[in-house]
């Protein structure tokens, strides 16, 4: 049990990380373009039925936020009953009014539209997505008045998708040049929805303070690894399927947020010690994440969180209220979102130097009444 | 004079020297050889019947005018004219009133002047051999004090013995005989010359006498009757049986006893010479003379010294040679060669001998204090309860481990048990020194100190600054601290020591030393001063993203407010920032309207009534220092009579170039703080009294 657990600061600093405002524009950009997929008579015949998936699906999307993945199933087909060039085509179509606008970018797996502070999703898809999701009406008012003036660059990348057994396939159009026999062999297996069902029922236990444990620690681990290993190999999914396993065999666990999050970077170093000879894999398909990562980045990623896990060892085992806080501090680091603000608070009465403070002298200076001019003129 | 005449040659004004030598042969001087002018004798020293030679001599010195002529007189014989020479400048002399023939003269008519009233009330030299017609040849180390008495008469007289610390056939050197009060008690009388035994002398004491004797028979008639019987039976006694014999003739002058001495050495012809001897003052007292005012307070006290290394041995022959009574001196480390170069133990002890004891024999000669060591094992350090019993046991402890864990440790016990304790370490490679002092109750805590400004963190160098390499046991590193800091450090933590041994506490509570500059605070030679520390101010994250939130919210116009908050660990801290909105801000103005801030900062304190006015704060779109306007301003509202030192935050909330600086405002304008940021205030039952 840590000495300190620090839960409010935790709980304040998984807010940090959080998206925000900025999740509300994404799921409304979403919800923009999901209409203008179902709008396609094309696509309803090809039997679409979308659906929001990656990490905005696992709720473990973190500030700064990225790019949001709408996953169009056309459940009619299978990879042996249509071509993936035909499939992306169709979805190409569809959106063709925001290729017009210059929005639209075609990518080997899916089809990207851009969004911004110049191209935010329309008041009436905000509006939608309130009316779905009860958002509060200020809310809801405030986000179409400033949704101009948020300064989050996205895009909703449509990921076109047909059912390959019990999984999906998607396209790939860089591997399309060349060719394959079998046309089964043309779509590339994956099963999104099935590991935002995972992920949901990971969730479940163990409970932190009655919240579910598994998606603020993979959050945790996002931002953590964007702090400190940020642009670095493997991706932050390799991380998210390491912890499906570490939950699942208990190996990552705690009583706290912070005793969890000192178990799951602890577990981190350990596992990446050993996954050269046994891989991470996917949860679902049980297939080895790809592409493997090398030998060095894993020595680099691990030496990396051995530090972090040494700091959080830190930060649970020391008497010091402060100390504990400025571990954690150097742990979670910043994410810009406040630009002078680190992720982790500070608990009442400590400094950022670790240092814990004395009384305050009681201060009983009013600052006079006199008019103030301020100015650079 | 000639350009290349070689006493010209010889001074550090030839100018000078020129212009005497021209006053000298204008009144009838002349030059005798290289140095010396002979001419009239001056009138004041043949009307008070010193000499009947019309002729004096001017001996010219090397270095003029920095060193005095000296003046020699034929025939005189008063005090304070050895061998002939006026004894008219004392030795420190530096007025140069010499540099003037007139100069000159009227010193020697000030000399005929006192030389009339008599010199004896005046006189506090204690070396009377200077006028004894020839020149010392032996030398006596005595306690004169304790040979004569402190109770005595006119006309006492009594036996010593003397003993000789080195023989005549040592070459050149004169010998050297401790002269010891009493009788030797041995029985022992050498059957030839100057031996290593024992040898019976005797004083005679005089209430006063007029002038020191020039020669024996000058001496004998000073003695009284009885006095001179005992003399001649004395010496007739020793010398008739071959041996040597002293005696000396003793009185008392402004600065206490001076003596005479004369060792009486059988000749051929079954007679004896005389040989005066110069004394020299030997035991405690003469040598507590020099151990400065302090020595008497300090024979009393007792002192302990954890850490008995580099500084601790020199903290410990300071103290000992500044006459602290009782000191002990704790350290389980042994002395190896390597260590002696910056050791107070001699260079030759033995390899492997316990630090401790290596000190305490070297001091030993130092009677007045009692040395005790311990050097068992490092548990007798480390043991809280075993600091506790030094803690308890002495007047004061110093810590000179160098380890910052143990200064932290016995600062704890120390604190808990109301003892006084100094502990005293080098930092950054020997550059810097610190002393700190918990003594007194108006010292900070030590344990409290790294919270406050005003005790800054020495920050170690990089390894290959900090350390000279590592030589035996698990990261034993050798700190590269040279052994001129060594002693530095040592000097200054003694001071520090005996200022609150002394009770005077006149030093501060914590002394920094810069002694190589380094980067700042550490960038000026000398003791750190509050105004080589940076400026330093809490900032609340609270109050952070609230000028931060609010001020990108008004862009691109400007928005402010005022700061609330209190002092902190003697440190402004800013717990909160409250906008107060202005219609017409601008991109390059914001005002607050009269009484709006006093309204904000009632309005705070209805929440936490422990926070008041701190300071104001605005936005400014794009980054830029304070405005005139800006600083006007802030001089404008330091005028108010209830703040002090009001602080300026300025935000600029631009994504790109985001920036908050804070400003205070000194006596000398704003000044840029240092920012640190803090949670909440602590809880509202905290209030510092």
């Amino acid at each position: 049990m840590a000495v300190h657990p620090l839960t409010d600061q935790f709980v304040e600093a998984h807010s940090r990380i959080s998206l925000g405002d900025r999740r509300r524009i994404a799921i409304a950009a979403h919800f923009e373009v999901r209409s203008v997929l179902r709008a396609s008579r094309r696509l309803r015949d090809l039997g679409l039925q979308d659906v929001l998936i990656g990490s905005y699906a696992r709720r473990v999307s973190i500030w700064p936020g990225k790019d949001v993945d709408v996953f169009g199933r056309l459940m009619k087909h299978t990879v042996n009953t249509l071509d993936p060039l035909t499939a992306y085509q169709a979805f190409e179509h569809s959106l063709r009014h925001y290729a017009l606008q210059g929005r639209l970018t075609k990518q080997p797996r899916s089809l990207k539209v851009a969004f911004g502070p110049g191209r935010p999703p329309t008041p009436q898809a905000i509006r939608a997505v309130a009316d779905q999701r009860d958002w509060a009406r200020s809310d809801t008012e405030r986000l179409v008045r400033d949704r101009i003036r948020i300064p989050f660059d996205f895009s909703v990348d449509v990921v076109p998708a047909v059912r390959y057994g019990s999984h999906y396939g998607i396209p790939d159009l860089d591997q399309l040049a060349g060719g394959q026999r079998y046309l089964s062999r043309r779509w590339k297996q994956t099963n999104p929805v099935a590991i935002t069902e995972r992920t949901q029922q990971r969730n479940k236990a163990p409970l932190i303070g009655g919240v579910g444990g598994f998606v603020p620690v993979v959050k945790t681990m996002k931002q953590v690894k964007e702090q400190h290993l940020s642009d670095v190999k493997p991706s932050a999914l390799y991380y998210e399927f390491m912890f499906h396993e570490g939950f699942r065999s208990r190996m990552i666990s705690g009583d706290s947020w912070a005793d969890i999050t000192a178990s799951a970077l602890r577990y981190i170093a350990k596992r990446l010690g050993k996954a050269g000879s046994d891989p991470i894999c996917d949860p679902v398909l049980g297939v080895c994440y790809e592409p493997q990562p090398s030998t060095q980045m894993l020595l680099h990623a691990r030496s990396k969180f051995e530090d972090l896990a040494r700091k959080s060892r830190q930060a649970i085992t020391t008497n010091d209220r402060c100390q504990a806080a400025v571990y954690w501090r150097a742990v979670f680091g910043q994410n810009g979102r406040s630009p002078h603000s680190d992720v982790f608070p500070l608990p009442r009465g400590c400094r950022s130097d670790g240092v814990l403070m004395g009384a305050p002298a009681a201060n009983v200076s009013t600052g006079g009444t006199q008019e103030r001019s301020f100015g650079t003129r | 004079m000639e350009p290349g005449d070689p006493l010209v040659a010889s001074a550090a004004e030839p100018g000078s020297l020129s212009s005497f030598v021209a006053e000298l042969e204008a009144d009838g001087f002349w030059r005798e050889d290289t140095k010396t002018w002979v001419g009239p004798t001056r009138r004041s020293l043949i009307d008070a019947g010193h000499t009947t030679s019309d002729r004096m001599s001017v001996i010219i010195r090397p270095a003029w005018p920095y060193l005095p002529p000296l003046l020699h007189v034929p025939e005189i014989k008063a005090w304070h004219a050895d061998q002939e020479r006026l004894c008219i400048w004392e030795a420190e002399d530096n007025t140069q009133r010499w540099v003037t023939l007139q100069g000159l003269y009227n010193r020697i008519d000030e000399w005929v002047d006192a030389e009339v009233s008599g010199f004896a009330g005046a006189e506090t030299a204690r070396n009377p051999e200077i006028y004894w017609e020839e020149p010392p040849s032996w030398i006596g180390l005595v306690n004169l004090d304790q040979m004569v008495g402190n109770d005595r008469d006119d006309g006492e007289h009594d036996e010593f013995h003397f003993v000789a610390r080195t023989t005549v056939d040592r070459g050149s050197d004169p010998p050297v005989f401790d002269i010891l009060p009493g009788s030797s008690g041995i029985g022992l009388d050498p059957r030839q010359g100057i031996a290593d035994q024992p040898m019976s002398g005797r004083w005679f004491y005089r209430q006063d006498i007029r002038r020191p004797p020039r020669k024996l028979q000058e001496l004998k008639d000073d003695l009284t009757d009885t006095q001179y019987y005992h003399l001649n039976k004395h010496v007739n006694k020793h010398t008739g049986r071959g041996n040597a014999a002293m005696f000396g003739l003793v009185w008392a002058n402004m600065e206490g006893l001076v003596c005479t001495m004369i060792l009486a050495v059988p000749d051929q012809r079954g007679g004896w010479k005389s040989l005066v001897g110069a004394l020299r003052p030997n035991g405690t007292e003469a040598m507590l003379l020099r151990a400065g005012p302090d020595a008497k307070v300090l024979h009393s006290k007792r002192v302990a010294v954890i850490g008995v290394g580099a500084i601790g041995s020199y903290v410990a022959d300071l103290l000992v040679r500044s006459g602290v009574g009782e000191l002990r001196l704790f350290d389980y480390d042994l002395l190896w060669p390597a260590n002696l170069i910056r050791h107070a133990a001699p260079p030759d002890s033995p390899p492997g001998i316990p630090k401790t004891t290596a000190i305490a024999n070297n001091l030993s000669s130092f009677s007045w204090t009692t040395i005790t060591t311990s050097s068992q094992s490092d548990s007798i350090i480390w043991h809280p309860e075993d600091i506790r019993r030094i803690v308890e046991s002495t007047d004061l402890t110093i810590d000179a481990t160098g380890h910052g864990g143990f200064a932290e440790l016995a600062a704890r016990v120390a604190y808990e048990r109301e003892g006084a304790y100094v502990t005293v370490a080098l930092f950054r490679g020997g550059s810097v020194a610190r002393v700190r002092r918990q003594c007194i109750d108006a010292d900070t805590p030590i344990l409290q100190r790294p919270r406050l400004d005003r005790y800054p963190d020495v920050l170690p160098l990089a390894d290959e600054l900090e350390y000279a390499g590592t030589e035996t046991g698990c990261l034993a590193r050798i700190h590269n601290a040279p052994p001129v800091a060594v002693v530095q450090a040592a000097a200054t933590a003694v001071e520090v020591a005996i200022d609150h041994l002394c009770d005077r506490h006149q030093q501060p509570d914590e002394i920094i030393e810069v002694l190589r500059v380094g980067d700042k605070p550490f960038h000026r030679l000398g003791r750190l001063r509050a105004e080589d520390l940076p400026l330093r101010i809490n900032l609340s994250e609270t109050a952070l993203s609230t000028v931060y939130d609010r001020a990108a919210t008004a862009m691109p116009v400007e928005t402010g407010g005022v700061l609330v908050g209190c002092e902190v660990d003697g440190r402004i801290t800013i717990s909160d920032a409250i906008e107060i909105p202005d219609r017409d801000a601008r991109c390059d103005r914001y005002g607050v309207p009269a009484g709006a801030a006093t309204e904000a900062v009632e309005l705070a304190r209805a929440t936490d009534p422990r926070v008041g006015y701190v300071g104001e704060w605005h936005s400014h779109p794009r980054p830029s220092p304070p405005s005139v306007t800006d600083q006007a301003t802030m001089l404008g509202i330091a005028q108010s009579p209830d703040t002090t030192n009001p602080v300026l935050l300025i935000v600029t909330p631009d994504a790109a170039e985001s920036e908050v600086q804070v400003f205070v405002v000194t006596p000398a304008g704003l000044k840029l703080a240092d920012v640190t940021t803090c949670g909440d205030l602590p809880d509202q039952q905290s209030v510092a009294a």
